[in-house]
């Protein structure tokens, strides 16, 4: 990864000896999390003099840090993209959207407000069908974007920057649904 | 030559030092418990009755001190005003919390302290004193309970305690955790860790049964509900996910069963408007409730005899009365197995926490919720503090055998302007764990930020809970937008937030003066500490201790940095006796003898001398303050200066 500069300096990637690549293996992650987690949780170190806890601390809450931002598909896209100086926390950075988009997720929420309304149960269950099948397709998008990427394909960044964007408003409709649907729950169901 | 090297030796005697002499502690909603390893295995100490059982009540006597226990809760009826049960619902909250969600209702029978007389915001309960009346906080009855598990144990262990891990309903908020801490504190307690009770349970379990798996802790307190969803593998117990509710208990199901009972009865109408107004009636009556409550869970039906009146009470009646309160349960249960990604067939068990799990119908109820029949072969009320116990083991001792990976249970917001609530640490994110924040002035030569902290899951701040209110100063005078302050936000190991800010053009700390929404400062805590019965019996050896265990404390970190700065001034047998000296040291600052830790510190003064004197030499004596890692003050009163509101710089 040419545009990565520093790529020997430390990033969530290198503390759990990963290759700063977007694939990741979940079971792994977690594995090696674990690992660290043995030598480096502040349980180990409940006897060191102060300094060394305040450090051993810090150190630990990295760790965590990283295990949460590798684990979600968009908080490593948006990591990695920022890795390549791309920071897409900043909403001015924002590209121009395509317009057809943006007028497809303003019809699916008008839909969503509706099936609230009416507490169409069917309504609800395609709108999260089609959220996911979406999602689905930009998640496929994301991992053939940092392959380019990898390769080193110039276009590339752009094109995965929007990509994280557009996901970012599928996936706050999708917390959504999961709010309401959350209230709605009855207290019968079996988990 | 690394630090940890050096360590090494010390360590292993300082752990041996004190080995069996830390606890752990179940600070419960109903009862109270202490326990501690031996040869291995956790164990509740008993009391002379040889009860593990601490009823969690403090009768409170004009002149004399308070009684504690068994005796408060028998003799409650004839005092309910000075005798305080349940107090943890009051832990950490304010008279407005406890007014709006119905809580001051039902515990009627105490005196709350007008708000008005105090500035801060905190629950005080008015109790007999030899001048009259006092208020005390929920913090001072709880630190009543945990004296006695204290000395408790002090007596059966043979001397004076090192440390304990005290246990928190895993639901509960800073605040709330903040306040027992405290508690702990002031009942001279060195408060190792804050542990999650469904997390202790599920450590003193799994390490017990030597279970692997997925498993769902349900523990339902007297006062508290929790859930918890944990992963054991290899020693690791990592929670997934935890909800719960920190106002919904076994103490919900007495209230619900006393409303049955006032039906049942012929006069209801009279002894309704008596109990509601009568303190003492009202007492008996969930004492009745209570009593038919136990009855139910090995009989059919149960008969007491309540205001001259036989009454009956069927195992299906009380099933009816107490289903609302454990449906309310089921969301919890559901948002911890969404947000551990997980359905009930993953579970490889449910694990029942808390003496209201012996009630059928909860049995019945989880069965049917994770569509498994649970767990309850350790005793419900006893699993919470054998795990406290052993995470007292494995902080003080070398046991490498277990690991416990906890999360945070609500998520960490800001209340940016227009009170809307941007969340900066999601909730069940593992434990210690940290969120960077950059803000920068609105105003030009603006020298000042406030920052609201919330807790919760609601998007504006009104709705969530207000942890506290950050008061940076000290920021350089600029132009408006040219300061950025960094704001560091880190939930530590016990679930407490920490806070750190430095301004990063001037690379200068700027100083925070925290108000805590709730709770007490820190001012407040030394004076009761001060005033509390213990200090005056004149614990000057404590003192004594404490001041050479911090001097200890700064003499090693010293040394360790001149031994990382210049070690190599040194040959290894002239390293040698510094190695022994402040492994010495360290053993001692880890014991409880001051004039030993005195006497090693004079040891490693002499050992060191040579070394002292070569870094003088060699012009090598550089500042070695450290860097100031900076620390959150906690400032009583809160000027209202209105600075103007931060602006964050993303969104």
């Amino acid at each position: 990864m040419a545009a990565v500069r520093a790529s020997s300096s430390k990033t969530y990637f290198s503390l759990l000896d990963l290759p700063l690549r977007f694939s990741v293996d979940l079971a792994d992650l977690e594995q090696r999390y674990r690992e660290k987690s043995r030598n480096w949780h502040p349980d180990r170190f409940s006897r060191a003099p102060a300094s060394e806890r305040a450090a051993v601390l810090l150190r630990a809450t990295e760790l965590n840090e990283a295990y949460r931002t590798l684990r979600s598909d968009s908080k490593r896209a948006e990591y990695l993209l920022k890795l390549h100086g791309v920071d897409v926390s900043d909403e001015s950075k924002k590209p121009a959207l395509d317009p057809t988009f943006l007028s497809d997720i303003l019809e699916l929420r008008e839909e969503l407000a509706d099936a609230r309304v009416e507490r169409d149960n069917e309504k609800l269950a395609s709108i999260k069908h089609r959220i996911a099948s979406e999602q689905k397709q930009l998640s496929e998008r994301l991992y053939a974007g940092f392959v380019r990427l990898e390769q080193e394909d110039p276009a590339a960044l752009s094109e995965l920057t929007e990509t994280v964007f557009v996901q970012r408003y599928y996936q706050r409709f999708a917390d959504d649904i999961a709010e309401y649907e959350e209230a709605q729950a009855g207290s019968n169901a079996v988990l | 030559m690394s630090l940890f090297q050096i360590a090494e030796p010390g360590e292993s005697k300082a752990k041996e030092a004190c080995k069996g002499r830390v606890v752990g502690i179940d600070l419960g909603t109903t009862n109270s418990l202490v326990a501690v390893v031996r040869d291995g295995d956790p164990q509740c100490l008993l009391d002379e009755h040889g009860q593990a059982l601490l009823p969690s009540v403090v009768r409170y006597r004009a002149g004399l001190a308070p009684l504690v226990g068994q005796a408060a809760k028998r003799s409650a009826a004839e005092a309910p005003h000075d005798t305080i049960a349940s107090v943890k619902r009051f832990m950490g909250r304010g008279p407005a919390d406890i007014a709006k969600d119905g809580t001051a209702q039902r515990f009627g029978q105490y005196r709350f302290a007008d708000p008005s007389q105090h500035q801060d915001d905190v629950v005080r309960l008015l109790v007999a004193s030899s001048g009259g009346m006092r208020a005390v906080t929920p913090l001072e009855v709880s630190a009543e309970i945990l004296r006695v598990l204290r000395s408790r144990a002090e007596e059966q262990l043979g001397g004076e305690l090192e440390g304990a891990v005290i246990t928190v309903p895993a639901y509960f908020d800073d605040a709330q955790r903040q306040a027992t801490k405290d508690a702990g504190r002031l009942a001279g307690l060195s408060v190792l860790r804050l542990l999650n009770e469904p997390t202790a349970a599920a450590l003193a379990y799994g390490l017990d049964k030597k279970r692997q798996g997925k498993f769902a802790v349900y523990d339902l307190g007297g006062g508290t509900f929790d859930v918890s969803i944990l992963d054991l593998c290899d020693g690791i117990f990592t929670v997934m996910a935890t909800s719960g509710d920190t106002a919904l208990g076994g103490d919900d199901m007495d209230a619900a069963l006393a409303e049955l009972l006032v039906a049942k009865h012929p006069r209801r109408e009279q002894l309704s408007a008596q109990a509601s107004q009568d303190p003492i009636r009202s007492r008996q009556l969930l004492d009745t409730a209570r009593a038919v409550k136990h009855a139910l869970t090995t009989q059919e039906q149960a008969t007491v005899t309540w205001e001259a009146e036989p009454l009956t009470v069927t195992r299906g009646e009380l099933d009816q009365a107490i289903a609302p309160i454990l449906h309310r349960t089921a969301g919890p249960c559901r948002r911890a197995m969404k947000d551990a990604e997980l359905t009930g067939k993953d579970l490889s068990g449910v694990i029942l926490v808390g003496g209201a799990t012996r009630v059928p119908a909860v049995r019945r109820f989880v069965a049917e919720l994770f569509g498994q029949p649970p767990l309850c072969d350790l005793d419900p009320e006893q699993v919470v503090a054998l795990g406290a116990a052993v995470q007292a083991d494995i902080l003080s001792s070398e046991r490498q055998d277990a690991l416990l990976i906890d999360v945070t249970p609500l998520s960490l917001g800001l209340a940016l302007m227009g009170g809307i609530v941007e969340k900066i640490i999601p909730r069940n994110s593992r434990i210690p764990t940290g969120a960077k924040q950059v803000f920068t002035t609105y105003a030009d030569g603006q020298t000042g930020f406030d920052l609201h902290v919330v807790q919760g899951e609601r998007e504006t701040a009104s709705e969530c809970r207000s942890l506290a209110r950050f008061k940076l100063t000290g920021i350089p005078k600029m132009a408006a937008g040219m300061a950025r302050l960094e704001v560091m936000f880190l939930i530590d190991e016990n679930g407490l937030l920490q806070v750190d800010a430095r301004e990063l053009t001037s690379g200068r700390a700027a100083h925070i003066a925290v108000k805590p929404s709730y709770g007490l400062s820190e001012e407040q805590i030394e004076q009761m500490l001060v005033d509390s019965f213990e200090h005056a019996e004149g614990d000057l050896r404590k003192r004594a201790l404490l001041e050479q265990r911090i001097e200890a404390e700064r003499i090693l970190q010293a040394l360790d940095v001149a031994l990382r700065q210049d070690g190599e001034l040194l040959s290894e047998e002239e390293m040698q006796p510094i190695v022994e000296a402040r492994a010495a040291l360290q053993a001692a600052r880890n014991g409880a003898d001051h004039r030993l830790i005195a006497d090693c510190i004079t040891a490693l003064d002499v050992a060191s001398k040579e070394f002292a004197q070569r870094r003088m030499n060699a012009g090598l004596s550089r500042a070695v303050t450290g860097k100031s890692v900076g620390t959150v003050e906690k400032a009583v009163h809160f000027d209202e200066n209105d600075l103007p509101p931060s602006v964050p710089l993303a969104e």
